[in-house]
């Protein structure tokens, strides 16, 4: 009979389903030892009151090791990173990549006011620019991610690690909001 | 931070979270749909294991969702009150499923469908004036349920308390809790509310016990539903549902009943009529390629071809759901094992074709598309009843969540799609300084702006003690249960001054007016909404009273004393209220309290918070 107060005194979905930190998880296994936990504690299975609350972080422990972003920000934040809602990184200074971008963004809202012809084509190159850029980053974070020993986060290397992780996080967002300025540019849905 | 100030408030559930029942008590699965209600078991107690259909005390494996009222005021339901669709449907009060949990402003489409009389001069319950009085449709609900409720207790021979009751998985939360509340009133105790689909999952992977991906495709009477799930060992895991709750076989009966009158412009023949014309049709032509409409001298014509062309388009308002759902699942039609048709309007060859097309594999239709839904509601009062120990459903949320912030916007707590029960957390704070309530106003829906979602209810938390602007901080926490229905409670993060909170559901009736109901039986409903109020207020002032005996507790010492006896002077004019049941009194005497307790709220305040620093101060001197 699994323990009850296990699940709600567990501090990361890591420590719920008794794995030490890391980014490269067998899911499927994780998965049946879901299954079996939700046979246990479900409100259907566990006539208690407080089925309904640990079951609720059952199911979400589950959900945040199956995302890959969820599951990395919980490792950032067992790393003392904390990206909950209202605690955002900082902005810094734009690298010069970053600063190239946006001087090109510039150059698209001119042709705009001038109503230029050429506008369409260039802001699908630059739509196609960013979005090759995203998956770029995406996937050196996650190999970045592999990559790290989240038990030791401590170490040279992880922190090495976990800094270019923050750092390509930081261009991502701004990716990001660069793709939403330019869909409201192109008259788009915001 | 004491526990004693987390006040645990199944605010807008209507009965408790979780109960158990004893081992042998029978619980019935009912499929309360828009145009017909079955009741299911699986009868242990004879020993069987697999679920069957109950015949209903007219001999009939269906009762047709339908009341009839008769001018002494009693009540006929099923195919005895079906008879009267056309000759008395003033009387005749039917798709009561299409009104439950709605408001006024969603039904101006719906209205004019119904031949029945609809008050809708309150947007918080739409009423059906009927024999002379006006009545809710959870009241007409409640009234089908107590005719299956007693189907299941003649055939059982004992009486019958518990109960799964399905709903459309797009179901909302007013519509969850309205289900409920209809059950309650029907003297049965609610278990579960079950998503139509996930039932119908139920009753279908039982039989075929494999491992894969399946489809349900669900169209009913008023509603259409698709849930994508998974199955696996035993666990039917819902990976996202989508659908559209004024979208059903009445549409199509709708567009029918319309194409008639424009074939013969020069007669004026009556709504029901035509409907009753418009259904029979429909049916016929699930049997035979054509069917011929006889009015008065005409006769019309209507070929399945003409009729698939009608509907087209509400099967083409399908799609778009089917699709998103899959997409929400994370999978391609390719990944789907099974697809499964489920509610009567799928025997229409037109819904055949058209399914098979959209998901390029021939649907599953072996199990009865009527039947299918209620089996699935007995399988899982099966296995809360602890029968069945392989099994288990994991269900999803069908809308996001959220609360209404600054200029109107959402902010969703929960997405939909979000595995139940799910927990979300939020703190709130003033904006004005010495601001004493907050309301916090709920909705569900997908749509940024506020406005184009609807509105489930709105909290009041009182008794934040009067500080600076941004100071009083309230933690809200919003549950959503296995049955899908949000609950929520709040705490006062920094003090010990107690906050309340106060729920107005937008829809609905509150917990006082069911208690009213039951007390006093259908027939008043409408009545007393005074008493309502009165019970509401006295609730409201005994928490005050509560608190402000507390306070006194720990601070009258540092009180004038003529501030000290004007609280007790306050306090005994609103008990002295309260024991006259006056409302106004009430509503006045607890105004005038809590005037009288700002200065003592602003006390207890000051010593919590220098509690907190010291406390804090010996914690630093401590690591």
């Amino acid at each position: 009979m699994l323990n009850l107060s296990l699940i709600s005194s567990a501090h990361s979905a890591f420590e719920i389903f008794h794995l030490s930190p890391s980014f490269d998880l067998n899911l499927d296994q994780i998965e049946d030892l879901y299954y079996d936990y939700c046979k246990q504690v479900h409100p259907d299975r566990l006539t208690d009151t407080s089925s309904h609350e640990i079951t609720a972080k059952l199911n979400k422990a589950f959900q945040t090791l199956k995302n890959k972003e969820s599951r990395l920000e919980a490792l950032l934040l067992l790393a003392g990173h904390d990206f909950s809602e209202g605690k955002t990184q900082k902005s810094s200074t734009p690298n010069p990549e970053e600063m190239e971008l946006a001087e090109e963004f510039f150059e698209l809202q001119e042709l705009k006011m001038e109503d230029a012809p050429e506008l369409t084509p260039k802001a699908a190159s630059f739509s196609k620019k960013i979005e090759n850029m995203l998956s770029e980053s995406t996937t050196t974070i996650y190999s970045l991610a592999k990559q790290t020993n989240w038990k030791d986060f401590k170490s040279s290397e992880s922190e090495q690690n976990i800094g270019k992780i923050l750092n390509l996080r930081k261009t991502l967002n701004y990716l990001h909001s660069l793709q939403s300025n330019l869909s409201r540019l192109l008259g788009g849905a915001s | 931070m004491s526990d004693s100030t987390f006040r645990e408030l199944p605010v807008i559930s209507a009965g408790p979270l979780s109960h158990s029942p004893s081992a042998n008590d029978p619980i019935i699965g009912i499929d309360l749909g828009t145009t017909n209600s079955l009741v299911a078991i699986v009868d242990r107690g004879n020993g069987k294991t697999v679920p069957e259909i109950l015949t209903t005390l007219e001999g009939k494996k269906l009762l047709p969702s339908i009341v009839h009222f008769l001018k002494d005021g009693s009540t006929e339901i099923g195919f005895s009150a079906k008879k009267f669709k056309v000759t008395d449907p003033k009387n005749t009060i039917y798709s009561v499923k299409r009104l439950l949990g709605r408001g006024a402003s969603d039904l101006s489409e719906i209205k004019n469908q119904l031949p029945y009389a609809i008050d809708d001069s309150s947007d918080l319950n739409v009423l059906i004036e009927v024999a002379g009085r006006k009545i809710t449709p959870i009241e007409i609900s409640a009234l089908v349920l107590e005719e299956l409720k007693k189907a299941a207790e003649e055939y059982l021979g004992r009486s019958v308390e518990d109960a799964v009751i399905t709903v459309p998985a797009y179901f909302n939360d007013s519509q969850r809790q309205a289900t409920r509340t209809a059950g309650r009133l029907a003297g049965l105790n609610v278990l579960r509310i079950l998503n139509e689909p996930t039932a119908a999952s139920l009753a279908y992977g039982l039989e075929r016990k494999k491992n894969g991906h399946i489809a349900v495709y669900d169209l009913g009477g008023g509603t259409f539903d698709v849930s994508i799930l998974k199955l696996k060992n035993g666990i039917f895991e819902v990976l996202s549902t989508g659908g559209d709750t004024s979208l059903g076989g009445d549409d199509m009966d709708q567009l029918l009943a319309e194409w008639i009158q424009k074939q013969i412009p020069q007669k004026t023949i009556s709504q029901s009529t035509l409907l009753e014309m418009a259904e029979k049709a429909k049916i016929a032509l699930s049997t035979v390629e054509t069917t011929s409409i006889v009015i008065e001298n005409s006769t019309l014509t209507l070929s399945r071809n003409d009729f698939a062309q009608m509907i087209t388009p509400l099967l083409e308002r399908t799609k778009k759901s089917v699709l998103q759902a899959i997409r929400d699942a994370e999978l391609n039609f390719s990944d789907l094992t099974d697809v499964v048709l489920v509610g009567g309007p799928t025997r229409l060859e037109a819904v055949q074709s058209f399914t098979e097309k959209l998901f390029g594999k021939k649907p599953n239709c072996s199990l009865h598309p009527d039947e299918t839904v209620a089996l699935g509601a007995a399988v899982q009062a099966d296995i809360l009843a602890g029968n069945n120990k392989d099994l288990l459903l994991l269900d999803v949320v069908p809308l996001s969540l959220g609360i209404e912030v600054y200029g109107g916007t959402m902010n969703k707590l929960i997405l939909k799609n979000t595995r139940i029960p799910t927990l979300a957390k939020e703190q709130f704070t003033t904006y004005v300084e010495g601001q004493t309530k907050v309301a916090i106003n709920v909705f569900q829906g997908e749509r940024e702006v506020v406005a184009e979602n609807r509105k489930l209810a709105e909290f009041v938390l009182h008794g934040i003690p009067p500080l600076p602007a941004g100071v009083a901080r309230i933690e809200v926490t919003f549950l959503v249960d296995a049955d899908g229905i949000l609950n929520v409670s709040a705490r006062e993060i920094y003090s010990e001054v107690q906050a309340s909170i106060e729920v107005k559901p937008s829809y609905g009736l509150t917990d006082a007016e069911v208690e009213k109901i039951l007390a006093d039986g259908l027939a008043n409903a409408d009545q007393d909404r005074i008493q309502i109020q009165v019970i509401e207020a006295k609730n409201s002032a005994h928490t005050v009273l509560t608190a402000t005996e507390k306070g006194l507790e720990r601070a009258s010492s540092l009180l004038s004393i003529t501030e000290k006896n004007d609280i007790l002077e306050k306090v005994a004019g609103l008990k002295l209220a309260m024991k006259n049941n006056e409302l106004e009194a009430i509503k006045k005497s607890h105004k005038a309290l809590d005037q009288a307790t700002v200065h003592l709220a602003e006390l207890l305040m000051t010593q919590t918070v220098e509690k907190d620093l010291k406390n804090a101060k010996i914690k630093n001197i401590l690591d």
